[in-house]
């Protein structure tokens, strides 16, 4: 088309216009402009269609969709085609890793790691291992290490906050909760994220309740009650809060009637009635 | 007329015996030359391999000599042997010339019927005589009329105008003679004494002889010479008696009758004399019968002598039977032109007798004689236009005596006599002369040279041969343009090839090629002069060298070589059709190949192919296998998938054992075309051909090759799905069995694959598969124990303690009992702390390089001990880490953490000292509690020397606790009884202020705990219960719950 299209412009430049005819010019013009016509429907055409999705794509679908078959098949793919693959080695070892083969993933994401040293996905993962096999302080250090290469690497940033929450050490838990507290917010289409939110949000209210700052802890779990799925662990801490530290006995109270209402397990039970002693006792 | 009647016989004898002679001749000599060419060797030439494709396909025809008649039919031979030269017939001397013999028997016959008719009237004496007499006349007559007869019809038979032999029928003679001894033997009875008796006698005894009885004749002519002893019949008697005696080879009887007859010097002496002279001679009285000769000759010249009937002269018989005898005698041939020129009158009688001496020498077999005698007559006329022929008696006399003569004679012959000669300019005028002459020396010649080439050829004589070879040049010197050339020149051609003159060979050839193109040895001197060029053209061996030189490059063909092609090419164009033809493309076709001329090779090979008869199977097999496999030598892929492809269409070949391989090598060209694409670096064109040819001949063992070599490919492109696809269909084919080296690749990169694919569970059996199949690669150990950290991986437990077991087994290395350090892993995690306490044990006690993991083991153990509350042993095993540390300066945190739990150890001991109620004790008890708490400040201090931060901070607020504890245990000490309120106080009070210090040093070490923590951004266990102390009495009292987080990150 483009060829032909060539040519007509050659013919159009090159033509003995004043020898020609009025109606044969007039020809070689409508010539012309179809041609022309035509070539615009042809390359709008083209913009039109559809670019199918990536190997890359259709293999992050079936991990999301859990179709353990058709994703074997586009990592084997991928793989075959650049056995380091990033993206799939990566789906691959967390693959493994949801499934508690935590040796394999972590020889998969050493292997990753060969080829991206500087990659903080798989420090974080690395530290999750090590996490999951109870060795904090290699987790712990693996953290950083996300954090080295990503400040703000999210999940780094919280699970680091988690362990040091977890050891009472709330104050560097509390320096990254803030620092992670606006990112979660722009990051909330993230399932994952979004499926530990409130666990996030607890610990940030219990870190800030830690470091005495009572008040901003009141207002996380506020916000906690009004968007999110409330578990009773959160209302338990916020009552706690409430009781101990605000001395508001009347919203603790409200808050313990919500969590016994929610669980009324022998679990949770003691623990509700640990904290109404609490209030009557202050009383 | 009785030695006449010998003549006759004799040349009845000769007339039918000699054809059938001839005949027999004729056909040993067809039977020789027959022999002849069955016993010419082949021409097998040396340098032929075994196969067809040898050079050696063109055999030499048989050879073929001319057939030599044994006489020259132009030759005349001269009437001069024995039979010739015997006595006159005896015919002629009763009826002279000019006699009317028919006349003569009719008139007789009359007077014979005339007289019967008289007798029987009569009966008188005289008619009765003449009657009888006139029977034997008549009887005479016509014997002669019959002999007559019969010479000209023997002339009719030799000459072939008749087709039978004659027969002469003297049944008309005898009758007359018996009716002629009737009438005399009554007339004897009649009348006996009758004086005519002796007449009587001599017609009875002579017509006895007529009815072949000569014993009663003679016996009648004895009576008679006894009644009649001066009888006038006396003089025939004795010449009839010597005639008796004569046919009956009783030589001296006979000449003592002729000397009888002679003495009576009439009629019969000339003629009795002459046959004495032969009477003489068979006695071998050479020189007397010369003379008796003699005398003849000079009674003949005596004219005076009238009464010697000149009728009867023998003086011609004589002069010819004298040239006879000086054959035979002892006289100088040198000397025969003086001696018979004392007795020939004129020269030119003198020089035909000298001739006939020369030809009766000839006849007698002696070629000295013969010789000198033609040499006199050449010598007394050499210009005389029978010269020629004289020189070739010569020749002729030496042709089977002396060679060496024989050559000498018969260059001079040619020389001399030939169409070039002095001889032939001075008769040039005799046109007919030279033609004959040329033709007779040219014909001679030839035909000797075939004779001798002919024996040459059967007995293989070299004396033979260099004659041969002498009078083949010497005939081409003097005929060259001779139009019996052709065969000259072929037969030469042939000698000189056998003398190994193959370039002069080559030559005479080309001559009869390209002169007589038509002629009948064209096609054999076309054939033969391949075969002699074929010898002077490098030999193979030489052109193998050559080609060594050229590396590989074409090899122009040398002078020699073109003339060989263009004599095939020739031979070809026009017999193509014959079998040898065949055989020179098959010649060439090797020659080409020899010289590196791929192209022109294929070409002949083709036309090999083409005319060869389709059962000629190996020809063809041959033929089809040289061009594919000089396409291959060319790697012209594709001009060899074409031929080949061909060849499969091919009625020919389709069906022959061949056709399989040509498929095999279609297959092949594919492998070939993928092999080229793979060096110029297109791997996956390369790589779909390679998998292309497997699928097309999956029968053949290359495509397990193409397979794999396909896969090589496809992994250089980055292919590894088709990788995996054929690794996998390889390892589940049968072939693979029969290719161990493929099997055994494909074995080593398949785990690896699967690795790289991220199929691990796959991956490591394959490599379980590898290193339980080749237990002794070098690879093994390594595989086995990549399987072991997948299957630890996978959570295979099992699996992977066997594959490190394994590995454990095949490796050599030290490294190996790192296997251990794993495995006690495996087992811990299990919850199988017994094992994993072993297998830590194992791997400390043997050798390994790895000195973290040692200290790690160490720490683990100490660890394990203590689940199993074996505390002893725990303790022994964190002093032995803290040592270990220590040895190799490394896992400062390990020896850390050691050295803490031996420091809670003196803490739970300083915490065990208890303050008793007895006042008097409790100074005691504190002093120990305080000296404890020395003890635990100074293990502290060796904690905080590995300077690991939790350990630090652990320790400080151990310490913390320590003095807490001590501050508590100061405060709830029992205070003394029977104290007063007041002293009650003041002792509280003193309590209060010694536990005071230890309260604030507590707090202080709790501070200082915190401070160090957040010095330090690692994990830090010992931290919550600094907080939990360091905020009590706060409204923060950590009752919250905390969510441990677990974020992967995608």
């Amino acid at each position: 088309m483009r060829a032909r299209l060539l040519t007509l412009k050659k013919l159009y430049t090159h033509l003995p216009w004043r020898v020609c005819s009025m109606n044969k010019q007039l020809l070689i013009l409508f010539m012309i402009t179809t041609c022309l016509g035509a070539e615009f429907a042809y390359a709008k055409k083209e913009a039109v269609l559809p670019t199918p999705p990536s190997d890359v794509e259709l293999m992050k679908r079936a991990y999301e969709s859990q179709n353990e078959l058709v994703f074997k098949k586009y990592i084997s793919k991928l793989l075959m085609k650049n056995p380091n693959h990033f993206e799939a080695l990566k789906y691959l070892a967390d693959y493994h890793l949801k499934n508690d083969r935590l040796g394999l993933a972590q020889i998969i994401f050493n292997k990753a790691l060969k080829k991206f040293p500087k990659s903080p996905e798989i420090h974080n993962n690395l530290g999750i291992i090590a996490l999951k096999r109870n060795m904090k302080e290699e987790a712990v250090f693996l953290f950083w290490k996300t954090l080295k290469y990503d400040r703000s690497h999210l999940e780094a940033m919280l699970n680091l906050s988690s362990i040091y929450l977890e050891s009472y050490n709330f104050e560097r838990a509390l320096s990254l909760l803030k620092r992670a507290y606006p990112l979660l917010e722009k990051n909330m289409q993230n399932k994952e994220l979004r499926s530990q939110y409130t666990k996030v949000m607890n610990n940030f209210a219990v870190a800030l309740s830690w470091s005495r700052k009572s008040k901003e802890a009141q207002k996380i779990y506020n916000s906690i009650l009004e968007n999110a799925d409330i578990s009773v662990n959160i209302l338990l801490n916020y009552a706690t809060l409430l009781v101990d530290v605000l001395d508001n006995r009347r919203k603790a109270s409200r808050i313990l009637e919500k969590a016994d209402f929610l669980d009324h397990s022998d679990n949770y039970n003691l623990q509700i009635k640990r904290i109404r002693n609490r209030i009557t006792n202050k009383r | 007329m009785l030695g006449h009647k010998a003549v006759v016989r004799l040349s009845w004898f000769y007339l039918l015996t000699l054809p059938f002679l001839l005949l027999g001749l004729v056909s040993a000599d067809e039977a020789q030359i027959e022999e002849l060419s069955k016993e010419v060797s082949p021409f097998i030439l040396t340098r032929a391999p075994a196969s067809v494709r040898s050079r050696s396909a063109i055999k030499r025809t048989r050879r073929t000599i001319p057939k030599v008649r044994n006489k020259i039919s132009n030759v005349k031979k001269k009437k001069s042997s024995l039979r010739y030269i015997k006595p006159t017939s005896q015919a002629k001397l009763y009826f002279p010339k000019g006699t009317d013999e028919s006349e003569l028997e009719k008139a007789t016959i009359l007077e014979i019927q005339h007289l019967y008719k008289l007798f029987k009237r009569t009966g008188k004496a005289n008619i009765h005589l003449r009657l009888a007499s006139l029977y034997v006349e008549q009887g005479r007559l016509i014997e002669y009329r019959l002999y007559d007869k019969f010479s000209k019809e023997m002339q009719q038979y030799e000459n072939k105008k008749r087709p039978t032999i004659p027969t002469m029928n003297l049944k008309p003679v005898e009758e007359y003679s018996k009716k002629a001894i009737r009438l005399l033997n009554l007339y004897l009875k009649r009348f006996p004494k009758d004086p005519r008796a002796d007449e009587v006698l001599f017609h009875l005894g002579y017509s006895y002889f007529q009815i072949n009885q000569p014993n009663k004749g003679k016996a009648q002519y004895e009576l008679l010479e006894k009644r009649f002893p001066k009888s006038k019949y006396l003089e025939p008697v004795y010449f009839h008696l010597g005639e008796y005696y004569f046919d009956r080879y009783k030589w001296p009887q006979a000449r003592s009758y002729y000397a009888k007859a002679i003495r009576f010097r009439d009629r019969f002496y000339s003629f009795s004399l002459y046959k004495m002279a032969w009477c003489l001679f068979n006695e071998t009285r050479i020189s007397a019968a010369i003379k008796t000769l003699e005398k003849i000759i000079k009674e003949s010249r005596r004219s005076s002598n009238k009464s010697i009937n000149n009728r009867l002269s023998f003086s011609k018989e004589a002069l010819t039977d004298l040239v006879n005898f000086y054959s035979h005698s002892r006289l100088k041939p040198v000397d025969a032109y003086s001696y018979f020129n004392q007795w020939f009158p004129g020269e030119e009688k003198v020089f035909s007798a000298v001739e006939k001496l020369a030809f009766a020498y000839k006849d007698l077999g002696n070629p000295k004689a013969v010789r000198e005698v033609f040499h006199l007559l050449i010598k007394l006329s050499p210009y005389n236009p029978k010269s020629y022929e004289y020189q070739y008696e010569v020749v002729d006399a030496y042709n089977s005596v002396s060679r060496s003569i024989f050559i000498q004679e018969l260059s001079k012959w040619v020389k001399d006599y030939g169409p070039r000669s002095r001889w032939a300019s001075r008769n040039q005028s005799n046109a007919k002369l030279i033609r004959e002459s040329s033709q007779k020396i040219n014909k001679y010649v030839r035909n000797y040279a075939y004779r001798v080439h002919s024996s040459y050829l059967q007995t293989k004589k070299v004396s033979s041969r260099d004659v041969a070879y002498k009078i083949y040049s010497l005939y081409l010197k003097a005929f060259p343009n001779s139009k019996s050339n052709e065969d000259v020149r072929f037969q030469f051609g042939d000698l000189l090839f056998d003398l190994v003159r193959y370039r002069a060979s080559v030559d005479q050839y080309n001559i009869v090629i390209n002169r007589y193109k038509k002629g009948k040895h064209h096609e054999a001197a076309s054939l033969n002069r391949i075969l002699a060029l074929q010898k002077i053209i490098p030999s193979e061996s030489e052109v193998r060298k050559m080609a060594r030189k050229a590396d590989g490059k074409s090899i122009p063909f040398p002078a020699v070589v073109k003339e060989f092609e263009q004599a095939v090419t020739q031979y070809i164009v026009r017999y193509g059709k014959r079998k040898k033809a065949f055989d020179m493309l098959l010649v060439m076709a090797n020659i080409h190949l020899e010289y590196l001329h791929l192209d022109q090779a294929i070409s002949y090979w083709q036309r090999v192919i083409s005319k060869s008869p389709s059962k000629d199977v190996s020809t063809i097999t041959d033929a089809v296998n040289t061009i594919l496999d000089i396409y291959n030598r060319k790697k012209d892929y594709n001009n060899l998938e074409i031929t080949a492809r061909k060849f499969l269409k091919n009625r020919k070949i389709y069906k022959l054992p061949v056709a399989k391989s040509v498929r095999k090598v279609l297959g092949g060209i594919e492998f070939k075309k993928a092999e080229i694409l793979s060096n110029k670096g297109e791997f996956k064109l390369s790589a779909e051909l390679y998998e292309q040819y497997a699928k097309s001949n999956s029968q053949v063992k290359l495509s397990i090759t193409a397979l794999y070599n396909a896969s090589i490919n496809y992994e250089k492109v980055g292919d590894h799905i088709k990788v995996l696809e054929i690794y996998q269909s390889l390892i589940r084919s049968r072939g693979i069995v029969n290719n161990p080296k493929i099997r055994l690749k494909i074995m080593e990169r398949l785990p690896v694959l699967y690795e790289n694919q991220g199929q691990y569970l796959k991956a490591a059996y394959a490599y379980k598969q590898y290193a339980s199949v080749y237990k002794k690669s070098r690879k093994t150990p390594d595989y086995w124990y990549n399987a072991g950290v997948i299957f630890d991986g996978m959570n295979l437990h099992k699996e992977a303690v066997k594959a490190y077991l394994s590995y454990y087994r095949s490796s050599k290395k030290n490294a190996k009992n790192q296997v251990y350090y794993l495995i006690a892993q495996i087992r811990e995690r299990q919850g199988d702390i017994q094992r994993a306490i072993g297998n830590y044990s194992k791997y400390l006690n043997a050798p390994d390089s790895n000195q973290l993991n040692q200290i790690r083991s160490a720490h683990k153990l100490a660890i394990l001990y203590k689940k199993i509350r074996k505390k002893s042993q725990a303790l022994q095993w964190d002093r032995r880490t803290i040592a270990i540390s220590k040895k190799y300066k490394k896992g400062a945190s390990y020896a850390a953490k050691a050295q803490f739990n031996l420091t809670y150890q003196a803490y739970a001991r300083f915490k065990s000292i208890k303050i008793p109620s007895d006042t008097s004790k409790q100074a005691k008890a504190v002093q120990k509690k305080l000296s404890s708490l020395v003890r635990l400040n100074n293990e502290v201090k060796k904690v905080i020397s590995f300077n690991h931060i939790p350990e630090v901070v652990s320790s400080l607020a151990l310490m913390g606790s320590a003095n807490k504890h001590l501050a508590q245990t100061i405060l709830a000490a029992p205070t003394p009884k029977g104290l007063e309120p007041d002293k009650l106080k003041k002792y509280q009070a003193a309590v209060k202020q010694n536990a005071a210090p230890f309260m604030k040093s507590s707090k202080d070490f709790f501070k200082q705990a915190l401070g160090k923590s957040r010095e330090s951004k690692s994990y830090i266990p010992g931290l919550k219960e600094i907080q939990k102390e360091l905020n009590a009495g706060s409204s923060v009292n950590f009752k919250e719950t905390v969510y441990p987080l677990a974020l992967e990150s995608l």
